[in-house]
């Protein structure tokens, strides 16, 4: 009883001090420190995964969980488009998407068929569609007689391994550059507005990219081939994941940010209808492909998809010009 | 007048949701125009043309964003081409306002987004991408038969981009990015870590190769550039490596010794333009060079010759740029704006605002 109450009261300490100083901290700091933690897990889990691996692939159950957990990961600091992650296109490596060809089945099929299965080297020299969680779902979820998946074949697990260890070298990698990456963000000018610009951009891939072009709502009919993750039928999952994401790390310096501009009810209404959007997204069945099949799963999606337009209105029409920023045209988008 | 007339109609009711209105009729008929890539405000993408004043003359839909775009010699003509991965090239002829002819780069092949004709306006030269085997090349199409593909120039490297003609007539300049992209991947940059860019000097009849000068790093990805009417090369880079390191951007090739050189910018001001360099122009008398750097929001002036930095002028996401005139120089950006720019002033003068994006480039004719 004396040891609980002391570990509450410590556990209490603590909780205040870190938000006491993290009031005081400028909006990159709060920024800095938390992208810090999303990637520090993206790496753990991506170690997680690459172990599970190598304990081989009789359990495809405890490979999935362990796939969906660091693709999780990764979905909560995918809006970071700054920083380490652009070198050697690392996005593009751990997410290889939208995959309009059918790319990721054609440069995995060819490993399955090849005599020796590739070391994380070979994948490192292969094509990027190789490399990531979407093909690694290729292995776990496809199945032509819908019983065998490619992952219970030696070459198929053996292939699953190589990209397991890819993904923790590239993840342990970025982690280690976004460390080395603090001096020059916080001294550098200009990564406010980067910041502040990524998840806006964040927010617009998702409401374009992410729904409305697969739901068939961009002009063209329903797709759910172009959704992230539609073999595994876990689109919304990720979509929820990509929205704590906003929540835990880009909210707080937000909040802080507007807080200085005189916008604190902003920041309110920020975290409010994100995680309203959020609890939404939790809420509904994790596919998106086969909710385009049925009228009652495709009228949840569309309250999402409207519940993310008032998000991104949000950040567009309101947040960032109370911020001064005006998203580039040739500035983030240029050849 | 036939043509204008017609053109305006389409043009009206083109651009009556757009909240632009072109003015078809306040050119005159020999009058320059301007002509550049624009997305409009509800990013469609577009090729607009506007008088030297500021005035909207033309508006066209197309297909695929476009980018840079080169003058005719003799003939009241532009080609625009379509940026990476896009496939198109598009004839616009000046006096109809409108597009003449549609060219495609042939299978498996797109464009860059930039190309430059032979001194009598006879052939076109356009970078363009084998994408099977990541093969740059200069298509060669004849504009006397209606652009037909003459033959295609290798270039021994990878994503060649901007490129122009040496006074001299017959040699082209070329600006190799080094990125290698394929249409199956979208824009993935492909090959970071083994990137080979390179100035080219290129002769244009035989494809030969005369010279390869190469950035002092493998990922400055060189992009843009213009010639001084003695030669004089000034290139614009756009890093590829990581964001706090700051190598330099701009590069010269001396036309009198051939010689290649990187010229350092003051920090932080190299650090401010954010590892991109846009648009490259060298004034009419050769004197000056004005560069555009959307990221870093800036307009640089140097001195062409000894690339001394003369001034550096804040102009949000600084586009296009092309010298007019002698001395001066006209600028767009991607918020709207058009300005103009004298070697020796201080701050731009704006000519219009526009509700469209500025593509990087502009083209005068």
């Amino acid at each position: 009883m004396t040891l609980r109450r002391s570990l509450l009261a410590l556990l209490a300490t603590s909780l205040l001090s870190s938000s006491a100083w993290a009031d005081d901290a400028e909006p990159k700091e709060r920024w800095y420190i938390a992208i810090s933690g999303q990637y520090q897990t993206l790496q753990d889990e991506s170690a997680a995964l690459a172990g599970t691996l190598q304990n081989g692939c009789q359990n495809p159950n405890a490979v999935r969980n362990a796939w969906l957990a660091a693709y999780k990961a990764w979905q909560r600091v995918r809006y970071v488009d700054f920083g380490p992650i652009e070198q050697q296109s690392r996005a593009w490596q751990l997410q290889f998407w939208p995959d309009r060809k059918n790319l990721i089945a054609k440069k995995v099929d060819a490993w399955l068929k090849a005599p020796n299965p590739p070391t994380p080297e070979q994948v490192a020299a292969d094509s990027v569609a190789l490399k990531g969680f979407p093909a690694l779902e290729y292995l776990l979820f496809e199945s032509e007689n819908g019983d065998t998946i490619p992952l219970e074949s030696p070459q198929g697990c053996a292939l699953a391994g190589a990209i397991g260890q890819h993904l923790a070298t590239t993840t342990q990698a970025l982690n280690q550059d976004w460390q080395a990456f603090e001096e020059h963000y916080l001294s550098t000018e200009g990564y406010t507005e980067t910041t502040v610009e990524s998840a806006l951009h964040g927010l617009q891939i998702l409401d374009d990219k992410r729904l409305a072009e697969p739901m068939g709502l961009r002009g063209k009919s329903r797709n759910g081939y172009l959704a992230d993750a539609w073999r595994s039928g876990e689109s919304v999952t990720l979509i929820a994941a990509s929205l704590a994401g906003l929540e835990q790390s880009f909210v707080p310096g937000a909040q802080a940010l507007l807080q200085q501009e005189g916008e604190t009810e902003l920041g309110q209404e920020l975290e409010e209808t994100l995680s309203e959007t959020r609890a939404l997204a939790e809420s509904l069945p994790s596919g998106l492909a086969p909710a385009l099949e049925d009228e009652q799963a495709y009228k949840g999606l569309q309250r999402l998809y409207v519940q993310v337009e008032q998000l991104r209105q949000l950040m567009e029409y309101k947040i960032a010009p109370a911020l001064n920023i005006t998203q580039g045209f040739n500035s983030s988008d240029g050849d | 007048m036939l043509n204008r007339r017609h053109f305006l109609k389409n043009s009206l009711v083109l651009s009556a949701w757009a909240g632009l209105v072109p003015a078809p009729w306040a050119w005159a008929d020999d009058e320059p125009l301007l002509f550049s890539a624009v997305d409009n405000a509800e990013g469609k993408h577009c090729l607009a043309g506007v008088t030297l004043r500021g005035e909207l003359a033309f508006m066209t839909d197309v297909p695929e964003r476009c980018h840079g775009g080169t003058r005719r010699p003799g003939r009241r003509e532009v080609v625009m081409f379509a940026r990476r991965p896009g496939r198109l090239l598009h004839v616009l002829d000046i006096d109809a306002g409108s597009t003449r002819l549609s060219i495609e780069a042939g299978e498996d092949r797109h464009f860059y987004g930039h190309g430059v004709f032979s001194p009598d306006g006879r052939y076109l030269y356009a970078s363009a991408n084998r994408f099977e085997n990541t093969e740059g090349i200069i298509q060669v199409f004849d504009a006397a038969r209606d652009y037909a593909l003459v033959k295609e120039l290798p270039l021994d490297g990878i994503g060649p981009h901007e490129l122009r003609l040496h006074p001299d007539g017959d040699t082209l300049i070329v600006a190799l990015g080094g990125i290698e992209t394929h249409p199956d991947y979208g824009r993935a940059k492909l090959n970071l870590d083994s990137m080979a860019p390179a100035l080219l000097l290129m002769d244009r009849h035989s494809g030969k190769i005369l010279a390869r000068h190469e950035p002092s790093h493998h990922q400055l990805s060189c992009r843009h550039l213009d010639v001084g009417p003695d030669g004089t090369v000034i290139a614009g880079y756009q890093f590829q490596g990581p964001e706090w390191v700051t190598p330099p951007l701009i590069a010269q090739l001396d036309g009198q010794t051939s010689e290649f050189k990187e010229l350092a910018l003051p920090e932080p001001l190299t650090t401010s333009l954010k590892q991109y360099i846009a648009s490259v122009a060298i004034s009419g008398n050769g004197r000056h060079a004005a560069i555009t750097a959307p990221r870093g929001a800036r307009v640089l002036l140097l001195e062409t010759h000894t690339g001394k930095l003369l001034r550096e002028l804040a102009l949000e996401d600084a586009a296009g740029v092309v010298a007019e005139g002698e001395n001066d120089f006209l600028v767009s950006s991607g918020r709207g704006g058009l300005y103009r720019l004298n070697s020796t002033s201080s701050t731009p003068e704006r000519l219009t605002r526009l509700p469209v994006h500025w593509d990087n480039h502009l083209t005068l004719a």
